[in-house]
């Protein structure tokens, strides 16, 4: 969906106007970004890392694998809900820093590389890109005491990619997509995206501290696209009935069923939007 | 490298007619380094550099998104308690299930050209980090059950 708005001011390409009138925020194609809204992505992640409590980014980084086993779910119906909860806290989090900010989604069936927004070392500032990477401490700046030393330097990725499998392509996405009922669905893009963290590698490829690649969270905003497009298709498949009272483990405000309509949450999934500006 | 072959099993069942196949594993320990489990059938000598291709009895791929191993001392760290009355808490899954959807024919035309038996072999792709390298089969390949379910 391409929003096209008439007469919108410029600052209104941060969802700022949206926000303000209580609309829905819209999540891009991270590729669509304009600088402005990748300059304002990089602010968000910066001032989120530089938090050191419960509202900074150690904290939700934290919460995927710790304290162990971790608050994750993988490999089940849950799976899915779950992290669009952890999404939605975190990019609340964010939007607490940058008014109008939003997750974009890493559309991996474009590319065969990592994203330069995400792989640049420098922002166009010239200033350290906050997207690259980011040091591994929890919620108060410190370490896990047993955490393993390759840790106690900014996430890395490189050469630790396998060299032989690729991201998925259009036609993997398009076999998940064709899934005929949810739990076959949610396992294939379950796969799909295990693929992904293990072709990144580095601290992407391991559970308990992939959340601190800052990769992981426009990553899992295509997993959560890539659903909420399916959702679309299928209305009413959801996760079992007997899942849907259950809070989010570490998000207990929030049940798997409320996290089944997107749009509730305030956002909806845009390709790209036209600014169009009066003369 | 770590790798996982069957015993041979009869290919009867799956030369009868089904609509789908898919090769399944439950219990799949997420404690272990991630890692790509690639799928072969009749083809005991595979490793990380064979094609992945039909002719070499290649099926798919499955992929684990690991947590490398359970750092807890104590017994049972990691384990899911058993499920009690009146507990309410939700504890994170260690096991997941992993599904590779064959395709379409490909079951078919490799079982074809097997015997009345076959054999399953898994090769476990991780990426090369030298702290790796220590892991063995029986470190990664962690899985309560695979199986062939046909869907008629």
């Amino acid at each position: 969906m391409a929003a096209v708005e008439a007469s919108a001011p410029v600052e209104d390409v941060l969802n700022a106007t949206r926000q303000r009138a209580g609309d829905i925020h819209l999540r891009k194609r991270l590729s669509t970004l304009t600088v402005d809204e990748l300059a304002a992505l990089r602010e968000a992640f910066r001032l989120s890392q530089e938090t050191a409590d419960s509202r900074g980014y150690g904290h939700f980084a934290s919460l995927h694998g710790f304290p162990e086993p971790g608050y994750c779910e993988h490999g089940n119906q849950l799976f899915l809900p779950w992290h669009r909860g952890y999404l939605y806290f975190f990019e609340q989090s964010l939007q607490d820093l940058v008014p109008g900010v939003s997750l974009p989604w890493w559309d991996w069936t474009e590319t065969s590389e990592l994203p330069p927004a995400f792989s640049d070392a420098a922002d166009h500032g010239g200033q350290a890109n906050p997207l690259l990477d980011a040091p591994v401490v929890a919620a108060d700046g410190l370490r896990g005491a047993d955490w393993p030393e390759r840790t106690s330097r900014p996430t890395e990725r490189g050469d630790t990619w396998l060299p032989s499998i690729g991201l998925p392509t259009q036609a993997d996405v398009d076999l998940v997509m064709a899934a005929a009922n949810f739990d076959d669905f949610t396992l294939a893009l379950a796969d799909l995206h295990n693929a992904v963290h293990v072709w990144i590698g580095g601290e992407m490829g391991d559970q308990r501290f992939a959340g601190w690649d800052p990769l992981f969270w426009v990553h899992h905003t295509m997993v959560d696209r890539v659903w909420a497009m399916w959702q679309l298709a299928h209305p009413g498949d959801n996760p079992r009935l007997e899942h849907l009272g259950k809070g989010l483990n570490y998000f207990k405000d929030m049940t798997v069923g409320q996290t089944l309509n997107f749009t509730d949450l305030g956002y909806d999934y845009a390709a790209d939007e036209v600014l169009v500006v009066g003369a | 490298m770590a790798t996982w072959d069957s015993q041979p099993f009869s290919t009867q069942p799956l030369r009868a007619g089904y609509r789908r196949a898919d090769v399944e594993l439950q219990g799949v320990d997420q404690a272990v380094p991630s890692y790509e489990g690639r799928l072969f059938l009749n083809r005991a000598e595979a490793d990380r550099e064979t094609a992945l291709a039909a002719e070499e009895g290649y099926l798919g791929s499955f992929h684990v998104f690991g947590k490398v191993f359970c750092w807890g001392e104590d017994e049972r760290h990691c384990e899911q308690p058993d499920e009690r009355e009146f507990d309410r808490r939700r504890y994170p899954n260690r096991y997941a299930k992993a599904r590779v959807r064959t395709i379409d024919g490909l079951l078919r035309e490799l079982v074809s050209k097997s015997g009345d038996q076959a054999t399953l072999h898994i090769v476990a792709v991780l990426p090369e980090r030298e702290d790796y390298a220590q892991y063995k089969a029986e470190d990664v390949l962690r899985f309560e059950r695979l199986s062939i379910v046909t869907y008629a």
